[in-house]
């Protein structure tokens, strides 16, 4: 239909479909990062961050990208505005995956073994998370099935507190243990930054929610 | 007059467009033009027979009677009061038949009630098509870039639509007076008066848009489409009935009733005010600085 031609909203919405694409990316390999550093495999944890900064670096184009694209005129002000705070909320969830891998790589956090299937378990189910996020959101511009996407949203809304309840047992667990309170800070530290992820995620699906709202009457 | 109607009023139509960056100046300007002109060609007679009801004035009468009514838009525009150029032609006309003693206030009851139904049949159009129209949008337009692409196309279709309502409801304020004293025809009238209006908007209306642009805009775009729409629905319903009605007071009207449905004070009672008032004061004024022009000239 002629009226609906494809226009500069549909290259934005193609550019969001990248940058979710990228962001996922970004996660999978925070995911081996972690994986490898878990193992004491040092040099694959080093080339899985490597690759998580460079897709970081990827997703910033694009968001930038997309900015312009907004503001040469793709969709109605009203609405511009609150998908470039999306947009930012998103590039968060990438920007938050390369800082875990810094703080890995970076300050080495000695995890007793009895405690690195856990954090394992953190960074895995981070990734489903972020599959919902990233379902949702493409069904929002290019589809606009609602019902789904609401579905996803308290979907992801599940995922986080079940990520925030095993934070809270393990951050319980890592205080009663019998390590120094040096080793249990810099611990729970590292349990934030691999928290932070699905934090972020879950906030910029409130977002989405917001995307959603506006575009009704 | 129609230089002046022209480039205050097209603000009215496109200022939304033009303030959200929806359409560009330059394609605004020539879309209202074009439209302004169809309408006057194709309704715009409907309105010359009111006004030569009102009064038969002579070719001179007429001339005081534009003046006055050319002078009273000029000094209200200047000192920064929004004015109705219907009110001060109305307003010259019963000046000019005061002086001849050819008044027939019988023909004024209709004008007024369509004056003050203006803002009301404005206010209650938004409020209702918002209703209607947002179920429609909700039910099938769900996709983001459909309904974005739907309310810019509605915009500039609203905009066009209402260029063409200003063209058949307004050109009688500018060249209504002479066809109803017979210096010109109809259709010559309705030409003359179109392309005066087309000329205001290509020249200077750059300054009026982009200021009306930015209050309106604060409106989400599917509002201001409403708004814009209803206005252009209601002058177009009072060309039906053949009186030159307020396109600025309609599209006030319909920002209250778009603003009523959103539980928020979209218009200021200041704004409400100024229509009251310039009920009274704008045909006051064109009356009597008729009626002064012609006894010191005449």
């Amino acid at each position: 239909m002629g009226l609906f031609k494809k226009g500069k909203e549909q290259e934005v919405a193609g550019m969001i479909v990248d940058l979710l694409e990228k962001v996922h990316q970004c996660l999978e390999e925070t995911q081996k990062t972690v994986f490898h550093y878990l193992r004491g495999d040092l040099e694959e944890a080093k080339s899985s961050a490597l690759k998580t900064d460079h897709i970081e670096t990827e997703t910033d184009h694009i968001r930038r990208r997309i900015v312009d694209t907004l503001y040469r005129g793709a969709f109605l002000p009203i609405f511009r505005v609150d998908i470039h705070n999306f947009i930012e909320k998103v590039d968060l969830i990438a920007d938050n995956a390369e800082i875990c891998c810094d703080f890995f790589l970076g300050q080495r956090p000695e995890i007793p073994d009895e405690f690195k299937k856990r954090f394992q378990k953190v960074i895995d189910d981070t990734l489903p998370m972020s599959l919902t996020f990233k379902e949702a959101t493409e069904n929002f511009f290019l589809k606009g099935n609602h019902d789904l996407i609401k579905k996803s949203i308290t979907q992801i809304g599940i995922f986080e507190s079940a990520i925030d309840d095993d934070e809270w047992k393990l951050t319980r667990d890592l205080f009663t243990s019998d390590l120094s309170l040096a080793e249990k800070m810099h611990l729970k530290r590292c349990l934030e930054k691999l928290t932070s992820i699905s934090d972020q995620i879950e906030d910029t699906s409130d977002w989405l929610e917001v995307l959603l709202i506006v575009t009704k009457v | 007059m129609g230089w002046s109607l022209g480039s205050n009023d097209s603000a009215n139509i496109f200022g939304t467009g033009v303030g959200a960056k929806i359409i560009r100046y330059r394609t605004a300007i020539i879309l209202i033009s074009v439209f302004v002109i169809l309408g006057a060609l194709l309704e715009g007679e409907k309105c010359f027979a009111t006004l030569g009801e009102l009064s038969k004035l002579d070719s001179r009468l007429a001339f005081f009677t534009a003046l006055a009514a050319a002078i009273v838009v000029f000094f209200f525009t200047f000192l920064g009061i929004p004015v109705s150029t219907s009110q001060a032609v109305v307003g010259a006309i019963l000046g000019a038949s005061l002086y001849s003693g050819a008044v027939d206030f019988s023909k004024l009851y209709k004008i007024v009630i369509c004056w003050v139904l203006t803002p009301i049949g404005g206010a209650f159009t938004s409020f209702f098509l918002y209703h209607l129209m947002g179920k429609l949008t909700d039910r099938f337009l769900k996709n983001p870039i459909m309904r974005d692409t739907f309310i810019r196309w509605g915009l500039i279709s609203a905009g066009c639509f209402g260029a063409y309502a200003l063209g058949a409801n307004n050109v009688a304020n500018v060249t209504g007076v002479y066809v109803g004293s017979g210096v010109l025809s109809s259709f010559n009238g309705a030409l003359i008066g179109g392309l005066s209006i087309a000329f205001g908007v290509l020249t200077y209306s750059r300054k009026v848009m982009e200021t009306v642009g930015k209050k309106i805009v604060a409106l989400d775009g599917y509002a201001a489409f409403i708004a814009e729409l209803s206005a252009a629905v209601v002058v177009q319903i009072f060309t039906q009935v053949g009186v030159p009605v307020s396109t600025s007071q309609a599209i006030v009207g319909a920002v209250a009733g778009v603003g009523l449905v959103k539980g928020i004070r979209a218009v200021s009672l200041r704004s409400l005010a100024e229509i009251g008032v310039g009920w009274i004061s704008t045909p006051v004024s064109g009356g009597a600085i008729c009626y002064i022009l012609l006894i010191l000239f005449l």
